[in-house]
């Protein structure tokens, strides 16, 4: 009964929620849905075919059948973006509790640096980090992490400063409440729904964004299968072989549309005032 | 601002700290070069790499207020120079995708507000949806692919900077930002609309083009040009991504390869300036708020 | 033959019914005020009549004949001819039913020149001469300021300024003196009065303040619900009403400076 009119109520964001977990498993059992295909080594003899029954989406340069790199490129894409969004997501939200709810130093201190990484376009400093770190999934993750925490912090910031007057929070300092115990009772509770919403919407731009630097190389290194640098792979090979890149993007956006789409379904179910076709 | 203008110094001046292992060797291995540790020792000393960070960072600081950013490890010219023989390519074009994103999105986002849960509102969405879920670069692959590989209109590589070489990459940096911009444009909008002074002037007979034109849009301005200005962020970061895709001789192209060459210099150069022009875009946007803003301007 | 007549309107938003089976009748020259409660669908009344009802709002039964047509087949333009030249409409804060950013001369030049056209200098001046007719002090000041820049009583001896330009048949007020302090309200009322026994305005206050509404009205309309509970001449409904809430309503107000209308 209760699951039924749930989907009946939200039915956009249940499509994209199956959507989403079919990508995830899509990942996940990549080598099954590749009968065990090898993602990285290929055999030259296969080199630039366009795509035919045999491998669905074509082979690169090297022979590696695209279809597999693909999935497998699911798996990095995928899991960078939730450890990114993950990360930025704590550590974004946990400055910014911090600073709302202690004001004084602290937040001047975590305001102040805050400011400074928003003074920057953020991908211009994210790529000189990840370039300067050094070209990897993890240093890329670094960079993004880097320049888009302040925007958290900001976010929970302000839902902290916002409560943190109100009478009940004062009642329980009042009567002796612990900071930990506060902070994790009231605070907590109080932005975790809007930080996980901004999470949510995000994780399609944050996808785009790791793509973005692997494409120029500062991610994800060759071989290992990830969209953005296999676009970066076939820009080579525009003119003889245009499937290298139009599968990894696609893919790219497929998800992208996918992810964006639950994020929105989210907000609308978590916060339904906030409905932009108010 | 002095504050953050401080901040985004010591930060920029930072980027060298991060690098793992010596700076001083990475710039050379970069060249494909194998330094013996005199030469190593003899450039750190050179480089001012033995002094303590502080002293390191005045002098840095100093020099960069002086207008000296040292000179490019990789290309043997002063960062000014060639930091400035790409500023005038990478502004044109972040100019002209701008154009390009006001004239798509402020008609699309002000139609999808007026026709708000119409057929044509929906239409919109749904275009501005799929255009901030497409990577920009992937935009300018396929472009390249259609117009200049498959109908050979365009050139491949933007070698000039003239007219023709820009409007492709302007093109690609313009899709996701018009998307992006639309949605703005449209709550903007909508929001005006749904003003009290929308209904006076309904109730006083003023004509529906009247209203939205001689008021609700000029309103709307107002957060629009702040919008602007912070999408200048994302156009800049963006610029350094479609113009390596493109080949385009810009800012950004140039930090690229900087990045890959460890030209600390160089790359120390791009961040400051890049951010700077964010700061100065925003610092004009306020100021602009404040003109157009007869609240702002009257109220102290 | 009545200036306006509602006839039994039903007013919904979606699903939602607001207003039912409302009828109000109004004469050349006269005062209706309409009280009750927020919410009770009053103001739903007066915007149906000037066809403004807010997002979605619509007339699902009934009709609103004003002067022998009925304003729900009107065509746009029509609507547009109507509104701020026969029918003119002041809010509770008629400041902030202009655009905050434009001069209150600029509004005023845009809603003239919707009506007839004249240009912009001969429509600031008829703007100007509007605000002296209505007494109110420095009138090029005024033209040049901001909305937010006057008072609030200011504003409003602005709105009905504005709304008086064309001389309306018909002056509806929603709530015009509920954001006014006693002073401020008691020079709006005149000034309204006066409008009727100058121009032969015919007026229909909305109103939860009954004090305002028995000292201005012919008649008196009580509504609750969205419906209405109770209307009469003014009398009738102070003195002699068997309605059980129109009486408790009266009941409540409290007397204004130790001088009750009621």
């Amino acid at each position: 009964m209760e699951k039924k009119s749930f989907v009946r109520k939200y039915p956009v964001f249940c499509v994209f929620a199956v959507l989403a977990v079919l990508i995830v498993l899509a990942a996940i059992f990549a080598p099954q849905l590749t009968h065990g295909v090898n993602p990285v080594k290929g055999s030259l003899k296969e080199a630039i075919k366009a795509p035919s029954a045999e491998h669905p989406f074509g082979t690169d340069k090297m022979g590696r059948d695209i279809f597999t790199r693909v999935l497998y490129g699911a798996r990095t894409s995928l899991s960078s973006t939730f450890i990114l969004v993950a990360v930025i997501f704590v550590i974004g939200s946990l400055l910014g509790v911090l600073a709302g709810y202690f004001g004084g130093w602290v937040d001047a201190v975590i305001m102040r640096l805050a400011d400074m990484m928003i003074a920057f376009p953020g991908l211009v400093l994210a790529i000189a980090v990840a370039g300067i770190l050094g070209a990897s999934t993890q240093n890329a993750i670094i960079a993004i992490a880097v320049v888009s925490w302040p925007k958290y912090a900001r976010l929970a910031r302000s839902l902290v400063m916002k409560i943190r007057h109100t009478d009940f929070v004062a009642a329980a300092t009042v009567t002796g409440s612990k900071t930990v115990y506060m902070l994790w009772k009231y605070m907590f509770p109080n932005t975790i729904t809007t930080l996980v919403i901004t999470a949510a919407t995000d994780i399609g731009g944050m996808m785009m964004e790791l793509a973005a630097l692997s494409f120029l190389g500062f991610g994800a290194q060759p071989p290992t299968p990830e969209w953005g640098s296999m676009l970066n792979e076939g820009r080579n090979f525009m003119q003889s072989a245009p499937w290298l890149m139009v599968y990894p993007g696609l893919a790219i956006f497929v998800t992208v549309v996918v992810f964006n789409m639950l994020g929105d379904g989210l907000r609308d179910i978590l916060d339904p005032r906030s409905n932009e076709g108010r | 601002m002095l504050v953050v203008l401080i901040g985004i110094s010591i930060i920029t001046f930072l980027l060298t700290y991060i690098s793992p292992g010596d700076p001083v060797r990475n710039m050379y291995l970069a060249q494909g070069l194998m330094p013996d540790e005199a030469q190593v020792a003899q450039q750190r000393e050179e480089m001012g790499l033995n002094d303590p960070f502080l002293t390191q960072y005045f002098r840095w600081l100093g020099n960069c207020l002086k207008g000296d950013f040292g000179t490019s490890f990789a290309l043997g010219k002063p960062v000014v120079t060639l930091l400035l023989s790409r500023l005038w390519p990478t502004l044109k074009l972040a100019l002209m995708s701008m154009i390009l994103m006001v004239i798509v999105s402020v008609p699309l986002g002000v139609l999808s507000a007026v026709y708000h849960d119409k057929p044509i509102d929906y239409i919109v969405r749904a275009i501005t949806f799929f255009g901030v879920s497409i990577p920009n670069f992937w935009v300018g692959l396929m472009l390249i692919l259609v117009f200049c590989v498959q109908m050979r209109l365009l050139p491949v590589v933007s070698s000039g900077g003239s007219f023709k070489d820009m409007i492709l990459p302007a093109v690609t940096l313009a899709v996701a930002m018009s998307a992006k911009y639309t949605r703005q444009v449209r709550t903007a909008v909508l929001e005006e609309l749904h003003s009290d002074y929308v209904v006076g002037a309904r109730a006083r007979g003023v004509q529906e083009w009247k209203i939205l034109w001689g008021n609700v849009f000029p309103n709307s301005l107002l957060p629009l040009i702040t919008m602007l200005g912070l999408s200048v962020g994302s156009l800049l970061g963006g610029t350094s991504v479609v113009e390596v895709i493109f080949s385009y001789p810009g800012m950004g192209n140039l930090a690229v390869s900087a990045i890959t060459s460890y030209d600390y210099y160089l790359i120390q150069g791009y961040v400051l300036w890049v951010a700077i022009i964010y700061m100065l875009i925003n610092l004009l946007v306020d100021i602009s708020y404040n003109y157009v803003d007869p609240r702002m301007r009257l109220r102290r | 033959m009545a200036l306006l007549d509602i006839q039994n309107i039903d007013v919904s938003y979606g699903r939602h019914l607001t207003v039912k089976d409302c009828s109000i009748e109004l004469e050349q020259g006269q005062i209706c005020s309409v009280v009750g409660e927020s919410g009770s669908g009053k103001t739903t009344v007066i915007r149906a009549v000037l066809g403004l009802l807010p997002g979605g709002g619509e007339v699902t039964r009934g009709d609103i004949v004003y002067d022998g047509k009925s304003l729900l087949k009107l065509s746009k333009r029509e609507w547009r001819a109507l509104r701020g030249h026969d029918i003119s409409m002041i809010f509770q804060d008629s400041g902030a039913m202009m655009n905050q950013t434009r001069l209150i001369g600029g509004s005023f030049v845009e809603y003239i020149r919707t009506h007839e056209g004249i240009s912009k200098q001969d429509a600031w001046k008829k703007g100007a001469e509007m605000l002296s007719r209505m007494r109110l002090p420095d009138p090029d000041r005024i033209m040049r300021s901001y909305p937010f820049q006057l008072s609030g009583g200011m504003r409003q001896r602005v709105g009905i300024a504005m709304g008086m330009t064309y001389q309306p048949k018909l002056l509806l007020a929603d709530e015009p003196t509920s954001a006014l302090d006693v002073t401020t309200q008691a020079q709006i009322v005149r000034q309204m009065m006066e409008l009727r026994d100058e121009y032969g305005t015919s007026i229909i206050i909305v109103t939860h303040d009954i004090g305002v509404a028995s000292y201005m009205a012919d008649r008196v309309v009580v509504m609750k619900d969205g419906r209405i509970e109770d209307q009469g001449n003014r009398d009738h409904i102070l003195n002699h009403s068997e309605n059980e809430y129109t009486r408790r309503l009266i009941a409540a107000v409290p007397s204004l400076g130790g001088k009750r209308y009621v």
